[in-house]
């Protein structure tokens, strides 16, 4: 009985540590910043603003026109500007909401250096997943390395979220693919 | 209740002592650390640069990196261990002059040493880190994959079996010549070579491994080794189980989950802990001790037993210097240090275990705050901030990895000296006056 509980001591000992490894997790290969609706926040040569979002069931872009029963679509307009000399082919954007990640629907366009375009990127969601959505969005340099990521919490709240879903459920989101403009 | 009060016991030991002796050796062992990291950095930063010019002198570069890297170690857990007096309570085989000298604990425990690093991806990552370093000084290209020449596939498996067998040759002799002359450059060379030959062994043979699985996966018979599971799958879904759904959710918390933290939390801390027994010299037993004690070697035919008497035993000592030595010198001790780790006691495991893993992670949460500090930025920056960081995370945590491991390595002894008697290894082969050879200390 003595030995049984200094082995299970032992046993606590290790799965605690284990537990402590698998909560640090492993090490982040990209340095997430918050960044609130309507404010820039920056990549590398580039400015990033989410300016407003809208939602609906039926999808209608330049390429697509659809509609799916269960699922929304949520329009995220953001504004990329290229503010440096060089601009980079390698974003990844996403969302995340309840402990899941959306990809998103299409790319996102990033114009030439001096330029910005005002687009939509698009996510297919459950409307249970609409409320704390949070788009991400991360410049990946050549080299794998520490790179900054831009979090955006999109400001849905639960009331708001079932706001949203009681006005626009049945809607039409217009994605707009937006057209390079000079920086002024 | 009990079990509790002697875990905090071993608890507040570690601790303590850890902290006093860190605090009594600092100025010591904060040179050390910075020296064994200046150590490594150069000759990584070095093997990074000739990378273009030949891989293979990159790695040798990146070996003698280790060496300098484990010679730190071992003059960091010396320092503690001097602090502790460990020396007066290890009734060591290795307290001959030259037995206790670096070149050769650096032999001794480069196997191990690699070996840690191997299983926890230490070497591969710095593999990576020479090829970013590269790409970093080079500008990034996928038409010459800089460490392909260590790919079998690559260099051709006759290449890497002749560099691996004349290193292992080139080795021996050194350590041949460095026996008869007992001069310690020679020691320190025969550290490199066997550095360098356990570098490729590491590298080649993991690919080695990977191509062997890839030829596999090519053969008709694989198809063979599917069968079971498929026989598996049909009978549990006679009764409705998706048996590989169960096994693959099963495996997968396994191998991502519990498997990388029993590694890194379990395993790891006792590996080093058998490490800093093999530097501190436990008292280990080899098949040299079995024949020193007076056991004739016996060779076993399926219907004859063949005894070597006085005669022979010369020759026979020669034949397993020759081609067992370093299973004597390695393989045994490792073998003897983590049993003697093992066999210490599950409360003082919990408390050693407990320590060692809340201080790997604070390690890790400064590295990640101080980089978090900075904020993202592109592998350029990381490759003139990162090795600052590194520095200075490395000198706060090292010396304290250091002086843990001696501490703990300390109260084993203690502990099995409370128990009336010595550890399993120590017992079983017992040093007489009349027995211990260069002036070695007898167990009282």
């Amino acid at each position: 009985m003595r030995r049984l509980s200094h082995w299970t001591i032992a046993l606590l000992a290790c799965l605690a540590m284990i537990g402590l490894h698998t909560f640090t997790g492993e090490a982040p290969t990209q340095d997430v910043r918050a960044v609130e609706l309507g404010k820039p926040g920056r990549l590398y040569d580039s400015t990033v603003t989410v300016n407003s979002w809208t939602i609906g069931q039926v999808l209608y872009t330049d390429e697509v026109f659809v509609g799916r029963s269960g699922v929304l679509y949520l329009a995220v307009n953001v504004t990329v500007a290229t503010v440096g000399p060089r601009n980079s082919a390698s974003w990844q954007v996403g969302g995340a909401a309840n402990g899941r990640t959306f990809a998103v629907e299409g790319r996102l366009g990033v114009p030439q250096p001096g330029f910005r375009i005002t687009q939509d990127v698009v996510f297919e969601l459950s409307p249970s997943d609409l409320a704390g959505f949070t788009v991400t969005f991360l410049d990946r340099a050549p080299i794998y390395a520490f790179d900054p990521q831009l979090s955006v919490n999109l400001g849905i709240t639960g009331p708001r979220a079932d706001e949203a879903i009681s006005t626009s459920r049945y809607g039409t989101v217009k994605a707009v693919t937006g057209s390079p403009e000079v920086i002024r | 209740m009990e079990a509790v009060r002697t875990l905090l016991s071993s608890l507040n030991q570690l601790v303590t002592t850890t902290g006093l002796v860190w605090w009594r050796c600092l100025p010591r062992l904060l040179i050390t650390a910075m020296v064994g990291w200046l150590g490594y950095r150069i000759f990584a930063q070095l093997a990074a640069m000739v990378v273009d010019t030949s891989a293979w002198w990159s790695l040798l570069l990146l070996s003698i990196g280790f060496v300098v890297r484990l010679s730190a170690i071992i003059i960091g857990l010396r320092i503690a261990g001097e602090q502790l007096r460990i020396g007066q309570s290890v009734p060591s085989a290795l307290s001959g002059p030259d037995e206790s000298s670096v070149s050769h604990l650096l032999s001794r425990t480069l196997l191990p040493f690699l070996g840690i690093y191997a299983v926890f991806d230490v070497v591969t990552d710095a593999a990576n880190d020479i090829q970013v370093d590269y790409y970093v000084f080079s500008g990034l290209t996928f038409e010459r994959p800089v460490l392909s020449q260590l790919n079998p596939q690559g260099a051709g498996v006759l290449l890497i079996i002749g560099v691996v067998v004349g290193l292992y040759v080139a080795r021996r002799l050194v350590d041949w010549w460095f026996d008869r002359s007992g001069w310690r450059p020679l020691g320190l060379l025969a550290a490199l070579i066997e550095g360098f030959f356990l570098l490729i062994v590491v590298l080649s043979g993991r690919q080695l491994v990977v191509s062997i699985m890839q030829w596999v996966d090519g053969r008709a018979f694989r198809v063979w080794l599917d069968y079971p599971g498929w026989g598996l799958q049909q009978l549990f879904g006679a009764v409705g189980v998706d048996i590989s759904s169960v096994l693959r959710q099963l495996g997968s918390l396994w191998w991502d989950v519990l498997w990388p933290g029993v590694t890194a939390m379990v395993v790891e801390p006792m590996l080093w802990l058998a490490l800093a027994s093999l530097v501190f010299g436990s008292q280990v037993m080899s098949a040299a001790d079995l024949w020193r004690r007076g056991r004739p070697v016996v060779v076993q035919g399926r219907r004859a037993q063949v005894r070597l008497g006085d005669r022979q035993r010369r020759l026979a000592l020669e034949f397993q210097e020759a081609f067992f030595g370093d299973l004597n010198d390695k393989y045994l001790p490792t073998f003897q240090s983590l049993r003697l780790v093992l066999g210490v006691g599950s409360t003082f495991f919990a408390a050693f275990i407990l320590c060692y893993g809340v201080l790997t992670t604070g390690e890790d949460w400064l590295r990640r705050g101080l980089y978090a500090l900075l904020g993202g930025h592109p592998a350029g920056f990381w490759s003139v901030a990162g090795p600052p960081i590194d520095l200075f995370v490395e000198v706060l945590a090292e010396p304290l990895r250091w002086v843990l491991l001696a501490t703990a390595f300390h109260a084993c002894l203690a502990l099995f000296a409370q128990r009336g008697g010595q550890p399993e290894a120590v017992a079983d082969a017992p040093v007489r006056h009349s027995d211990a050879p260069h002036g070695q200390e007898a167990l009282p």
